[in-house]
């Protein structure tokens, strides 16, 4: 199975939003599909979900168009919402309904859900009632209900506590590990490093990185030198080639050319009796990979 | 296919509604008024026209429904003439007497405890006079009671002169009976009093509730679909049914929720009015129907209730069909545009901007239907309301009812509104998908258009 996306376009007027996306998720787990805000993300979700026409582009899964009346989509978005006034499980049954749920299949699978996010006492309660994390376990619930084969996640742990987010995230995995096909956005690079293997970053609608996080490290170098030292150093990391990147309390961060060019350094605040208490020399972040890519030019929305 | 899943959406929306507090006590509250309403106008009739109702029931089983228990009549005529009949059926006992004697009998009842009358027939100059007197003493005999019994003798007088002059007993009866006075225009129907006041507050009445029903749950239909846009719930729903199905489906659901509230409310009034059946003008009228009454008696009442059954005998289910019909057609329009005028904005408290425009349309229509019914004549005006799909709706059933619309004029005006409802349905379906998913300010109608291209 696989969900394939190829030169998907799209135009508001003369503003280009999404311009000749293409990825393909050829295996279960999670794909993280980022951007900076307004960089087109959930335009592009929109358009895979067949809610937002297409300027061109297809969107396959198993190699026929993807059909979201006909295919279980679970899809929690960025914009979350559930009707303020009505009771929250009523709701569920009403959304297991137009998924083509009946109720004796919903019941069982609302129990579970409820249950496994801790949301059991709040199902005759009204929506406007639930705090917020409250109101965004229900919604997961919602998008997991029909147990689906794909689903996309956006932004799902934004505005939860450190406690409902290790439990968004072990739902996640759980999802994950039962070989769902799980696209997720989110701006917390942790995260993704987390759980994705693959990726995608959209900037300004046009697709400024892909492929998989790992490769694109090892592709990188270890680049990324954090040393703190016992005397001062910067003499003999100019001599090296280093470029200062920042000073913090926990040292001082550097670019480095190469791996040798590190090397060297070590050997020479060794040589000069300095004594090193971190030379910590590593691959790029995510997280620095999204701010060298589209740092320079961000889109506010 | 775009309409899968239509009926889950009307099923939810129709039960989340009807379970709202707002629905159950506005419905409860305005089906008790109706129904106290129905009931007051059927029983009270019977409070103001009691005493009349009681002497004609009374009469009717041919009880005394005077305060007079001997009635003593002197024909001073050469007339032959004989009470007895009347008597018998008033319960009144009767004595003739002479000329004298019924000078003592006047003299004597002056003070006496005697409820008695005594009548002197005479003839003047060729002119019939009845001079009544009635007991003096302590008021025992009420005057109206005297002058309802001196009417009757005069008419019994008259009657059987003319059968003594050689007329026929068929001719008298049919040249006594009641002679009604109508005045109208020419080339006009004559009508009765309660057929010109209900000619006139029917259709006032019918525009008023028929717009408040279409256009309150129209409004709710816009601020539906203005929830789900504002709390993104949509989102979530439109990975599941199309754009299409949600409006449809939401759409009927209001429909039905308002039919259903305007059923419940009508079978209030139908409540109440049976509740007072037993004790109420109808059936107190209907059970003296065909009785004859002594003049001065319960007629009014009868004839009150004669007028009010013929002003409804053109009541029938066609009538039912006709407004069934308009309110559902005229739902369907406003309610779709204001579908779109929720889908055009994205946070609540624009609300009320964007139905705006939908509100002085409905109200034009509303004013197009009202001010005709107002001024009761028929003229342009009221006849561009009766096809114009925008006061149609408003203005159709009591143009129907009342004849002022033949059954092609209304068959017309049905199609033109159906036919406006398809136009305003497919817009529909062309630009609330289009525009379900917009953020940001509220849309006008040149964007919408211009997003649906």
């Amino acid at each position: 199975m696989s969900l394939v996306v190829e030169h998907l376009s799209k135009k508001f007027g003369e503003k280009v939003a999404v311009e000749d996306l293409s990825f393909e998720i050829t295996k279960p787990g999670v794909f993280a599909f980022l951007g900076t805000n307004g960089a087109g993300k959930s335009t592009s979700i929109r358009m895979i979900l067949g809610m937002l026409s297409r300027d061109s582009g297809t969107v396959t899964w198993n190699g026929a168009p993807l059909d979201i009346m006909k295919e279980q989509v679970g899809y929690l978005s960025e914009e979350r919402g559930l009707y303020p006034k009505y009771n929250i499980i009523e709701q569920m049954f009403y959304f297991a309904s137009i998924k083509g749920m009946k109720k004796k299949e919903a019941a069982p699978a609302i129990d579970y859900l409820f249950s496994r996010l801790r949301i059991d006492e709040y199902r005759k309660m009204r929506a406007e009632q639930l705090s917020k994390g409250n109101q965004q376990k229900v919604q997961l619930a919602a998008a997991l209900l029909c147990n689906p084969q794909i689903i996309i996640l956006d932004e799902p742990l934004s505005g939860l506590d450190p406690v409902n987010a290790d439990l968004f995230k072990s739902v996640i995995r759980e999802e994950r590990d039962s070989g769902k096909y799980i696209i997720m956005s989110s701006h917390q690079m942790e995260t993704i490093e987390e759980f994705c293997e693959d990726l995608v970053l959209l900037h300004r609608g046009k697709v400024v990185m892909q492929g998989n996080l790992n490769d694109i490290k090892r592709e990188r170098g270890r680049e990324n030198l954090t040393v703190k030292a016992d005397k001062p150093f910067m003499e003999i990391a100019e001599r090296c080639g280093l470029t200062l990147v920042e000073e913090t309390p926990n040292g001082s961060s550097f670019k480095v050319r190469s791996e040798e060019d590190a090397g060297k350094m070590l050997k020479e605040m060794i040589d000069s009796g300095i004594n090193v208490i971190k030379f910590d020399l590593r691959e790029p972040s995510l997280h620095e990979l999204f701010v060298e890519k589209c740092g320079g030019d961000v889109n506010e929305d | 296919m775009k309409t899968k899943g239509w009926k889950e959406v009307f099923g939810f929306t129709f039960n989340q509604h009807i379970k709202t507090k707002s629905f159950i006590i506005s419905t409860v509250v305005i089906a008790l008024i109706v129904a106290l309403i129905a009931f007051l106008a059927d029983f009270l009739p019977v409070l103001l026209l009691n005493d009349e109702i009681d002497k004609a029931e009374r009469a009717a089983k041919g009880e005394n429904i005077f305060t007079v228990e001997t009635l003593y009549i002197c024909n001073e005529t050469d007339i032959p003439l004989s009470f007895d009949a009347f008597a018998s059926a008033s319960g009144i006992a009767l004595k003739e007497l002479t000329h004298d004697e019924a000078q003592a009998k006047i003299a004597e009842i002056a003070d006496t405890t005697e409820r008695a009358v005594v009548s002197v027939i005479t003839s003047a100059n060729g002119v019939l006079s009845v001079e009544s007197k009635y007991s003096g003493g302590e008021s025992l005999v009420d005057k109206g009671d005297c002058s309802a019994l001196s009417s009757s003798i005069a008419s019994g007088v008259r009657a059987q002169y003319l059968v003594h002059l050689g007329v026929s007993e068929d001719n008298v009866a049919a040249a006594m009976a009641d002679v009604r006075s109508h005045v109208s225009s020419a080339g006009e129907e004559p009508v009765s009093e309660i057929q010109m006041i209900l000619n006139a507050v029917v259709p006032m009445i019918s525009s008023i509730v028929l717009f408040i029903f279409i256009f309150s749950y129209s409004q709710l239909v816009a601020q539906s679909v203005a929830i789900e846009k504002s709390s993104r719930i949509i989102e979530y729903l439109l990975t599941s049914i199309k754009p299409l199905a949600i409006i449809i489906g939401k759409v009927l659901a209001m429909c039905c929720v308002s039919l259903l509230q305007f059923i419940i409310i009508g079978a209030g009034g139908v409540l109440g009015f049976v509740i007072s059946l037993p004790f109420g003008i109808v059936s107190k009228a209907s059970a003296l129907a065909g009785t004859v009454m002594a003049e001065g008696t319960a007629s009014g009442a009868v004839d009150f209730v004669n007028d009010v059954g013929a002003a409804f005998s053109g009541v029938d289910a066609t009538v039912f069909i006709v407004m069934i019909l308009s309110f559902i057609l005229g739902f369907l329009f406003f309610a779709g545009l204001a579908g779109l005028a929720g889908a055009s904005i994205s946070k609540m408290e624009d609300l009320s901007s964007a139905i705006q425009p939908i509100s002085i349309i409905g109200v034009l229509g509303f004013y197009l239907a009202y001010f005709p019914q107002v001024t009761g004549e028929e003229n342009t005006m009221s006849m561009v309301a009766r096809y114009l799909p925008i006061s149609s709706p408003f203005i159709l059933p009591a143009d129907y009812l009342l004849g002022k619309a033949d059954i092609v004029q209304t068959i017309i005006s049905i199609v033109i509104m159906a036919a406006a409802d398809a136009v305003v349905m497919m817009l529909v379906a062309r630009v609330y998908e289009a525009i379900i998913l917009h953020t940001g300010n509220r849309l006008k109608l040149g964007d919408m258009l211009k997003m649906s291209k």
